[in-house]
């Protein structure tokens, strides 16, 4: 049942992200105007875009219409593929451990050795990961399903590696800059010139907070 | 009344002009944050973990708990604004108080949950001050198999409550007591799975591990969720509730700060169980129960009454037993110990100005929460509009630069980031990161009162029964463990009968 929601969910999804696209890049004129006027002020059109969504729409649902339409919008539970991945990679580990407790030297229950209590964790995720591998073979209600969306987190915490990378050789400024940038750009769906701006602005943000404000350790270029 | 003194000494601590700054800070920031889309207490709490570093213990954990109180109403905001629950334990708020919104009431609702909160943290502090200290003295006779017993039965609980898979939660907790062993064994000196790394050979450390689940994890996600746009109403007006209102919801204010006092306290219970339960007690009581889901203002007091009296219960079996009742008294216990504080029922007696200052800090947190928190609510709706996509980078670099701060050190920058795709990957295959976080930090002290109950009774396994209240509690850890085979087993039975019924008619 799983595999044949899968389509239709990716659609939605797909959907939704330009329907946002198309929004975000509409509102973004009106507050950078803003910004760049110094003003405090949210600015005027995207004010009145908002009141309306919130006026308009949204129907007024009993709790039990908004628990469905909750569990309609959520994604599908990741199935039985990503269950026995899971299990797997838990009985590994389980295995794993146990045999490198063995290698710390078991001990007895009088003398409890290093390995000792490692062991016994090993044990109980290798047991639980088998009864897990079984009890959950056609896929249970937990867990969501990846989607097309899902490479977005993987871009994330790939750039996040990259800050981690580069962090210390060139300092944190430029490759804050670019996470800034890619995650606004790339992930988020700004326009080019919202997302320069604000990246500038965060970046000299913690400059100032982190480096002149708080004096830290922080790797810094200036 | 000689029991009252160190309660009265401890609002000097916080009267304290430090103190009480760092508890409006911590009360501020937990709000600005805990009302981003996506990040819950436990979360918040985790990302702001490096602010407390280099500040006294007494002021860390007052920040702390403002926090703490902070994200928790942040997530009521949301909740009423927005639709989007901040946190499992204001779901049931969405109910009406969106509704409530809608209908222009929105100030209404925000200023019944902030009283309400008020209230319940108030009755639910007043009974901490009560309790604790008889708790703490009833626990000083605890010994190692007892200690052993209590946290395996606090594991066990949290991990069985929580939702989701049961197996996969223990599973969880599991991977958090092997991670704690990483390091070197503290009584052979033997190092255990560092893999020859030098890093790795004091231990991981507990503040990455809880940044990078709770903070990054969720970041990751939230890449993905993107969708759940923020569109907030323009105008909160009229914070303060009408007579009428007030009227209407003393009722369910006191039902739930009572019900909430007493969740709270269990192990795994805490803020979502007795909203959820403060809620259904409303709508039974009610003589007309229609009203619930159409913008009844007790189901936005009920909930979140109980909410806060059920998060500041839950500090309870942390200051009185050094057992975190759930995940982000878990974080909060991991702040204490790196604070040089261990949390047990020696802290009442033996650092009185600590336990009664970190308490009495909640009533201040509490009144900071009420008297911010109605002005301020337009300043939150403004950082509602503050688009997802330009919040998360922000985030992302509070947490990395703050995980940077806190030993200068770039290995626990990197555990962060790669702790955050565990994190977010445990999300994706249903494992709940709570009971990870909870083990992990139990997990120490798990092992070794383990080891030093064996070498007391001389390697007898046996000997853990004949120590009463090891033996209750070994009793209880048994009869939860196994409740939920019995109960799947016993309905399976029922569905077979029913179904044989149904197929014979």
């Amino acid at each position: 049942m799983s595999i044949a929601m899968e389509p239709k969910r990716t659609n939605d999804a797909e959907n939704r992200m330009t329907d946002e696209v198309t929004e975000v890049t509409e509102a973004v004129d009106a507050n950078t105007a803003d910004r760049t006027g110094g003003s405090h002020r949210i600015g005027g059109t995207e004010d009145n875009r908002q009141y309306t969504d919130f006026e308009g729409p949204a129907p007024i649902l009993t709790p039990e219409e908004l628990a469905a339409e909750w569990a309609a919008e959520s994604p599908p539970p990741s199935g039985p593929i990503a269950n026995l991945a899971a299990s797997l990679v838990a009985v590994a580990v389980g295995v794993g451990g146990m045999v490198l407790a063995v290698g710390l030297g078991l001990g007895s229950p009088a003398q409890p050795g290093s390995g000792t209590w490692p062991f016994i964790i090993c044990l109980i995720i290798t047991v639980l990961a088998l009864a897990q591998l079984v009890v959950g073979r056609r896929g249970g209600l937990d867990g969501e399903k990846f989607s097309p969306l899902s490479r977005m987190a993987l871009f994330g915490f790939l750039s996040l590696l990259g800050l981690v990378w580069l962090m210390p050789v060139i300092g944190f400024e430029v490759p804050a800059l670019l996470l800034c940038f890619i995650w606004m750009k790339f992930l988020g769906g700004e326009t080019w010139r919202a997302a320069t701006l604000y990246s500038v602005l965060i970046v000299a943000a913690f400059y100032a907070i982190f480096i002149l404000g708080l004096g830290t350790n922080i790797p810094h270029l200036l | 009344m000689e029991f009252l003194n160190p309660v009265i000494n401890g609002f000097g601590v916080v009267l304290d002009p430090q103190n009480l700054l760092y508890c409006l800070l911590g009360v501020v920031i937990g709000m600005l944050i805990g009302v981003l889309p996506g990040l819950g207490p436990a979360a918040t709490i985790a990302i702001l973990l490096p602010l407390t570093y280099g500040i006294e213990p007494v002021t860390a954990i007052i920040m702390l708990a403002g926090i703490f109180y902070g994200a928790q109403y942040g997530g009521t905001i949301t909740s009423v604004l927005l639709r989007l629950p901040g946190e499992a334990s204001s779901v049931v708020t969405v109910f009406d108080g969106y509704v409530l919104a809608r209908q222009g009431k929105a100030g209404t609702a925000l200023g019944i949950a902030a009283i309400g909160s008020f209230i319940g943290g108030t009755v639910a502090i007043i009974g901490l001050t009560l309790l604790a200290p008889l708790v703490a003295s009833f626990a000083l006779d605890f010994g190692p198999p007892e200690y052993t017993a209590l946290a395996l039965l606090g594991i066990l609980l949290v991990a069985t409550i929580s939702g989701g898979s049961k197996i996969k939660a223990l599973i969880a907790a599991a991977v958090g007591l092997l991670l704690a062993t990483v390091g070197r064994d503290f009584i052979t000196g033997a190092e255990r799975y560092t893999f020859g790394n030098l890093n790795l050979a004091d231990g991981l450390d507990f503040v990455p591990i809880a940044m990078g689940l709770f903070g990054v994890g969720e970041i990751l996600y939230n890449l993905e969720e993107r969708h759940r746009a923020a569109s907030a109403p323009a105008k909160v007006a009229n914070v303060w509730p009408s007579r009428a209102d007030l009227r209407k919801s003393s009722g369910a204010i006191g039902r739930g700060s009572v019900l909430g006092f007493f969740l709270g306290i269990l192990p795994g219970g805490g803020a979502t169980i007795s909203s959820m339960a403060a809620y259904a007690v409303e709508k039974k009581r009610s003589k007309n129960p229609e009203r619930f889901g159409k913008g009844a203002v007790e189901g936005v007091a009920g909930p979140e009454t109980a909410n806060n009296a059920a998060a500041t219960s839950s500090f309870i079996p942390l200051l009185t037993l050094g057992i975190p009742a759930n995940a982000t008294m878990a974080i909060i216990f991991g702040a204490l110990l790196i604070q040089g504080v261990t949390p047990g029922p020696q802290l009442v007696s033996e650092d009185p100005e600590l336990f009664w200052g970190v308490v009495n800090s909640m009533y201040i947190g509490n009144i900071l929460l009420l008297i911010m928190s109605i002005p301020l609510v337009g300043l939150f709706v403004r950082i509602l509009r503050v688009r997802g996509a330009i919040l998360a980078p922000i985030t992302a670099l509070i947490t990395i630069l703050g995980a940077y701060t806190i030993r200068n050190s770039m290995f626990d920058v990197l555990l962060v980031v790669l702790f955050g795709a565990l994190g977010y990957l445990m999300k994706k295959f249903g494992f709940e990161p709570g009971p990870l976080v909870l083990a992990f930090v139990l997990g120490e002290l798990l092992e070794s009162n383990l080891r030093r109950s064996l070498l007391i009774l001389d390697g007898d396994v046996t000997g853990f029964a004949t120590r009463p209240i090891t033996a209750v509690l070994l009793v209880i850890f048994v009869f939860v463990a196994l409740s939920p085979m019995v109960q799947s087993a016993l309905n399976k039975r029922k569905h077979r009968a029913t179904a044989r019924v149904t197929a014979d008619s």
